[in-house]
């Protein structure tokens, strides 16, 4: 049987203060097992995650739950507040030892920035219909979401803005050119058979 | 701003440390770093006691058990059981912050230059030993110990919660 986790400690914190991202890093200093309950403003509660040794091991985000519910608390934890515990348990009867963590907190942060600075890259290109579709390609030496793994946390945190290519002239525009070439040569075919009936109406 | 320690950033703290330990340049390097403190900072010297020899060994402590409390890896992290509370560096360090604020009035802005002394004095301590790679992990160890104990001192504890209900209700 599993022991109930116990909450102790409780610290609320405001995001003006600290960022949910910054709560998270502090708490892996830890080695004791840590829930971070996210609050909207209005005191709506968003979603909650469970921390130990700095690893995340459950993220719920309204009905989501897992690494997607980890990525929109980090996103959507603008105005909020934050209530943290420890929490304790049985030390013969550990709940973890039977869990998968989601990865480490640095890596799930570091998938967190990636999504969100894709995500404004769309939302800053949406006008222009030929950059959204080059900012939806991979672009070379971002890193990408993927399962967790502890062997990525050595990769470059920065998602490397410089090798993002704008935007080249696009096929689209290449096919108007088409386009109105073949109406030129479709009046000057049109021309040029009228130009031969009257010619051969005049010889009659 | 990512600063949360990879377990190479804990081994670079830790081998550094090490040296420091060696060569027992422990007071010598926490000396260098009051020096340089007052030297950029004087107006942080009435913060501090006259005598400075207690002071010193309390630094020196504080960095020795954060170091020490490092020393596992990510992978270990259901390995840990149960961490007391006297003997967990989260919780030291938050209380800690929470002292310094509530009791010796230190300010968020005070701690930039206190982290600018460290690094140089372990600069000076270490010479070459102390890397690019090592000074940025020990920046990330000193923005995560720093900002805990900001947040120490200004977070709300379940008797603050109270506390303000019970004012709100008067």
């Amino acid at each position: 049987m599993i022991a109930p986790l116990e909450a102790q400690t409780l610290m609320r914190v405001n995001a003006d203060e600290f960022s949910f991202a910054d709560i998270l890093q502090m708490v892996t200093l830890t080695r004791t097992r840590f829930r971070i309950d996210v609050f909207a403003a209005t005191g709506v509660m968003l979603g909650s995650v469970e921390t130990q040794g700095g690893m995340v091991l459950k993220a719920t985000h309204q009905n989501e739950s897992g690494e997607l519910a980890f990525y929109h608390l980090c996103n959507n934890s603008i105005n909020a507040f934050f209530d943290s515990y420890t929490l304790k348990n049985d030390p013969t009867e550990n709940p973890s030892q039977n869990e998968t963590p989601l990865g480490s907190v640095v890596h799930l942060l570091l998938n967190a920035l990636t999504q969100k600075e894709q995500a404004n890259n769309m939302k800053s290109e949406v006008f222009v219909p030929i950059a959204k579709v080059e900012a939806a390609q991979p672009v070379e030496g971002t890193p990408q979401l993927e399962p967790s793994s502890p062997e990525k946390l050595q990769r470059d945190p920065a998602p490397a803005k410089s090798s993002y290519t704008p935007p080249q002239p696009s096929s689209a525009s290449v096919e108007t050119v088409t386009v109105n070439i073949n109406v030129v040569y479709g009046l000057l075919a049109l021309l040029a058979l009228v130009f031969l009936a009257l010619f051969s109406r005049n010889r009659r | 701003m990512i600063y949360a320690l990879t377990d190479k950033d804990k081994h670079l703290v830790k081998e550094s440390w090490r040296l420091v330990e060696a060569g027992s340049l422990m007071e010598t390097a926490t000396k260098i770093f009051y020096d340089r403190l007052f030297e950029t900072n004087p107006e942080l010297r009435t913060l501090f006691p006259e005598d400075l020899e207690g002071q010193i060994k309390k630094l020196a402590n504080t960095i020795n058990f954060s170091v020490k409390a490092l020393s596992w890896k990510l992978e270990e992290w259901n390995e840990g059981g149960i961490i007391l509370e006297e003997s967990d560096l989260f919780v030291i360090v938050r209380s800690l912050g929470r002292r310094h604020t509530r009791l010796y009035q230190v300010t968020a802005p005070m701690y930039q230059p206190v982290g600018n002394a460290l690094l140089f004095a372990l600069d000076m301590g270490l010479g070459e030993a102390f890397t690019t790679e090592t000074k940025l992990a020990w920046t990330k160890l000193y923005v995560l110990l720093s900002n805990t104990m900001k947040m120490g001192g200004i977070m709300k504890t379940a008797e603050d919660l109270a506390t303000q209900i019970q004012e709100e209700a008067k």
